[in-house]
This record gives structure tokens, C-alpha cells and sequence, in this order.
């Protein structure tokens, strides 16, 4: 990935009409800080004529939500992986070697 | 500790590794464990490091050559920026999928096919909650890369849950 293409994505000035990968993008950043008054308003320009990007908003916020879920409770029974008495000799063998050496 | 790592990595080998690495740091630094917090605690803040670790040798060895691989958009033409009509976002049935213990399976199996660099912006950015400095200063890439790169796994994950969960 080079930075030229993503110039359109990174410069400072975005013009009032933003693109769908723009406002996608700056969707994903405003997620974690802020973005500013002005860029708000454009991707709200942008949202009341693309019914994608106004899906893909919703989507997104859906899968922040279960993204969430995983961070907080990495002991849901999706991850109840054990390990085997196998893979315990193992690791507790090369533990070993590793520490006499 | 095991299903700690592997709800950060997505790989049941990557794990055992980084549990054994962690049980060898813990016992070289068995003397400044002062007990003031509970062993286990310790334990997974060591395993915490050695996530980073892992996922910062992984960004050296690894070039990134995905330009724009998964990019969903129009790249020419008057309507360069939106979306190409294959990859539009469909309508989702969303319902209370959200404790749905298959979901999350399906999404963890999409995790581990991001492309690794992107998992890692992602991984440490939203699971591990490292600051944006940090991470960069680990991956060797400027802040907006990061975003760039947070950006298109968002992109990839959304795209990846609409084939496997909601089209089904």
C-alpha cells in the first residue's frame, strides 16, 4: 500500500461533495476521535444521498458492537479452547530445554 | 491465558507459542513478581507484550504488496470513490444476532483472514486498546497509514460478515 493511493483519503482539504470511500473512511475515524464540525456535516451531506453509505454505517456500528463483545469476554464459549495434556508436555518440554541452555 | 491468545490472534498455533514464550519470560522474571497483583494477572500482562511482539515482527517480515487488493470502490471515471455494484452494502436483517454464539465464530474466522498488517492495526487498536502513537511507533508506519489500514479491515470484515452471515 503506498501512500499515493490514499492522497485522496489523507489530505486535509476534502471538497464539500465527498466520495463513498471518503466517507467511509472518515466514518471509521470518527469512531475513535474526532473529526471536526465541518467534515461531521459532510459526511452528513453525503449520508442523505447514498443509501450504501447509510447502510454500511449501520453495519458498521453493528460490527463494533460485537467486536466489543469479543474484547470484554475473551471466555465466550466461541474461545473455550483447551489445550491438550499434548500440547501442555510440549510446551512445558521446551520450556525446559530452553531453560537449561 | 490460552483463550485469551486466541481470541487475539485467531490461531490456535500462534497461541501455544506465545503461551510458552510467556511461561519462559515469567520464570527468567520470576523476582520481580512482587505479588502485588494475582499471578494470573501478571501472566496475561506479559502474554499482552508478547501479542504486541508478535504482531510487530510480523509487520518487519512481511512487505505489505496488497495495493488496494480489496479496495470496493470505483477507481476511475466520474464516479471514482463510490461503490462498485458488486460490493455495495446489501441490506442486513439485523436482529438480537448479537449473542449469537455463531456470529461471533464467523466473524472471528473473518479476523483471521485479514491481511496480516490490517489485523494488526485492528487487533491493537480495538482489542488491545494501544494508543495510536504506540502502535505506529511498533509497526513502523505513519498515523495515517494506521487509519488507512483500520479503514479497509473495517471494509474487508463488513464485506466478508455480509457473504458468510447475512446472504446465507
Amino acid at each position: 500500500m503506498t501512500q499515493h493511493d490514499h492522497n485522496h483519503l489523507i489530505k486535509d482539504k476534502m471538497p464539500l461533495m465527498i466520495s463513498c470511500d471518503q466517507t467511509t473512511y472518515l466514518l471509521s475515524k470518527n469512531q475513535h476521535e474526532e473529526i471536526g464540525f465541518i467534515t461531521k456535516l459532510k459526511i452528513k451531506m453525503h449520508l442523505a444521498m447514498c443509501v450504501y453509505c447509510r447502510r454500511y454505517e449501520k453495519q458498521i456500528k453493528f460490527l463494533d458492537k460485537i467486536i466489543i463483545k469479543i474484547k470484554s469476554a475473551p471466555n465466550l464459549n466461541s474461545f473455550q479452547h483447551k489445550l491438550t495434556s499434548e500440547q501442555k508436555e510440549k510446551i512445558a518440554e521446551s520450556i525446559k530445554n530452553q531453560e537449561n541452555s | 491465558m490460552y483463550n485469551y491468545a486466541i481470541s487475539r490472534t485467531h490461531s490456535t498455533e500462534i497461541s501455544e507459542d506465545l503461551i510458552q514464550d510467556t511461561f519462559l519470560s515469567a520464570l527468567r522474571a520470576k523476582d520481580s513478581f512482587k505479588g502485588k497483583s494475582t499471578e494470573k494477572t501478571w501472566l496475561i500482562a506479559i502474554l499482552k507484550r508478547k501479542i504486541i511482539d508478535y504482531y510487530r515482527k510480523n509487520s518487519r517480515n512481511i512487505e505489505d504488496n496488497l495495493i488496494d487488493k480489496a479496495k470496493p470502490f470505483k477507481d476511475s471515471g466520474f464516479f471514482s470513490g463510490h461503490w462498485l455494484d458488486k460490493n455495495a452494502p446489501h441490506e442486513w436483517n439485523i436482529s438480537d444476532d448479537i449473542e449469537n454464539q455463531e456470529l461471533i465464530k464467523i466473524i472471528q474466522y473473518c479476523l483471521s483472514l485479514l491481511p496480516l498488517k490490517w489485523a494488526s492495526c485492528f487487533n491493537l487498536k480495538n482489542l488491545e486498546e494501544i494508543p495510536n502513537q504506540e502502535i505506529c511507533k511498533e509497526l513502523g508506519i505513519s498515523e495515517s497509514n494506521l487509519w488507512v489500514m483500520l479503514h479497509r479491515a473495517r471494509l474487508q470484515l463488513r464485506e466478508c460478515l455480509e457473504i458468510n452471515w447475512f446472504k446465507k
